[in-house]
């Protein structure tokens, strides 16, 4: 199940793309999810684990890719991290509601990411027992939960 | 720092061209666009210059800031143009916002983050659009100043309820001309409780009136909820209320030019915002004659008077009022 805090984290990993250059593996990146969201996302082919094929930037190192992907690729090989996901656009949403659907694992937002217009189930951490079934109520928590934060 | 300031950044594979003009530019939107590209070119280009085999084009200088020294390096680089990418925790801190407040420079922000310390303008929030050649699109699009991209024909609107962000002179005004028209006229009493307020109108077809020169921390919030009930929700954003009545031309002593090209005139050194620059411009001018006078605080009689309401209801044009 995905769930999401919102609002600052002390424990979630903020700069995602530092972490991800630090802490990738060659497997993660020939891995089919990943090679489905950078064709979505980066518009590119992973050619192997160390080559990806972009049709801007041509042949690119994984460090390249976009920030979203890289974020996405942390929470599919290490769920048991929280990752700011606010480094992610609104079209790897679909892909984040896709990974919690086969694992738990939590999300840190600093802004409300649009879910789409269909149902899911997200857990909202800031009050365990609340959990969005829609984009209504996922907006409803986000708007309180980061107007209400002490910055 | 005031003016329009065009920016271009290139090298073999991408070429970037944009213009900022306010104090706080935002650029957001979806992954894989090159936001990220460009910071990194624009670093690349402070550590090597031209040896990077980055070009970069401007009448100012373009600085990539990020790192624990962020405030020492804004402080070192007054007058420029200064670049913040996504990885930056600091945007979010008071700190920065203080910061912001003090320095002589404008802001290129990427993120997507709820800035709530920063009033920056609805107008001044982008997407990156383009393969190669990439040009910023603001991701807010306006009829008459009546946002999110409405329909035309849907306009103008008509509200059984305005929410102003207002709770002084604008609020005053409005429900003046709302109460005249059997329409309801609440204050959220500031800009982040706009949201909150709507659940209670949830049933009404709502109008909200805030000042788009510092709402951009709300308005990506309050679209979605406007994409959520369809025809339901208004949102009309000028740049606030002093703007309203300065174009409505019932100040004379204004210099035109000071209303309609506020970036050559609006310097970031005393003005957070064009709403303080506007409301400054109003304050000044009107008080040079008494029964003008404008009052944040209260509305004097004046603004009230019929044929005025009439001019600045001049500039209302997307709703019924």
């Amino acid at each position: 199940m995905l769930r999401v805090w919102f609002g600052n984290k002390d424990s979630a990993v903020y700069n995602t793309s530092v972490f991800f250059k630090n802490r990738y593996e060659d497997k993660w990146i020939t891995d089919p999810f990943a090679i489905k969201v950078i064709k979505d996302i980066d518009q590119s082919d992973v050619i192997d684990a160390n080559v990806i094929s972009s049709p801007v930037l041509g042949n690119i190192s994984p460090l390249q890719l976009s920030g979203g992907v890289k974020a996405l690729i942390l929470m599919k090989n290490m769920p048991g991290k929280i990752f700011n996901a606010s480094n992610c656009g609104d079209n790897c949403a679909k892909w984040i509601l896709e990974l919690g659907k086969t694992q738990t694992f939590t999300i840190n937002l600093l802004h409300v990411m649009d879910f789409g217009k269909e149902e899911f189930e997200i857990r909202i951490l800031n009050d365990k027992k609340l959990i969005a079934h829609d984009m209504q109520e996922f907006l409803d928590a986000g708007v309180r939960y980061l107007r209400e934060e002490i910055l | 720092m005031k003016g329009i300031y065009k920016v271009s950044i290139k090298n073999s594979r991408n070429s970037y061209v944009f213009e900022l003009k306010r104090n706080i530019t935002i650029l957001c939107g979806d992954s894989g666009k090159g936001k990220t590209t460009l910071y990194d070119m624009i670093h690349e280009y402070n550590r090597f210059g031209k040896e990077s085999g980055v070009s970069v084009s401007s009448d100012r200088k373009v600085v990539a800031i990020s790192g624990d020294d962020w405030e020492s390096d804004i402080k070192k680089n007054s007058g420029s143009i200064i670049v913040i990418d996504e990885d930056s925790r600091f945007i979010r801190t008071v700190d920065f916002a203080r910061i912001v407040k003090e320095s002589d420079n404008y802001f290129l922000l990427i993120t997507r983050n709820y800035l709530r310390t920063l009033p920056y303008s609805v107008d001044e929030i982008y997407t990156i659009k383009g393969a190669k050649n990439k040009k910023f699109e603001p991701v807010y699009q306006d009829i008459y100043k009546m946002y999110d991209r409405p329909d035309k024909n849907r306009l103008p609107f008509l509200p059984e309820v305005i929410i102003a962000e207002d709770s002084n002179s604008g609020f005053s005004f409005f429900k003046q001309i709302a109460g005249k028209n059997g329409i309801e006229c609440v204050s959220a009493q500031g800009k982040s409780n706009i949201l909150k307020m709507l659940k209670l109108y949830a049933e009404k077809k709502v109008a909200v009136i805030a000042d788009g020169a510092a709402f951009g921390c709300e308005i990506s919030d309050i679209v979605k909820q406007q994409e959520l009930v369809p025809n339901k929700l208004a949102i009309f954003l000028p740049e606030s209320f002093e703007w309203l009545i300065l174009k409505a031309g019932i100040i004379n002593e204004v210099v035109p030019d000071m209303i309609e090209a506020p970036y050559n005139y609006a310097d970031s050194s005393d003005f957070m915002s064009w709403k303080q620059y506007f409301t400054d411009l109003l304050v000044k001018n009107s008080r040079k004659i008494q029964y003008k006078t404008y009052s944040k605080n209260k509305l004097a009689d004046y603004y009230l008077q019929e044929n005025n309401v009439r001019q600045i209801k001049e500039n209302i044009k997307g709703m019924d009022l």
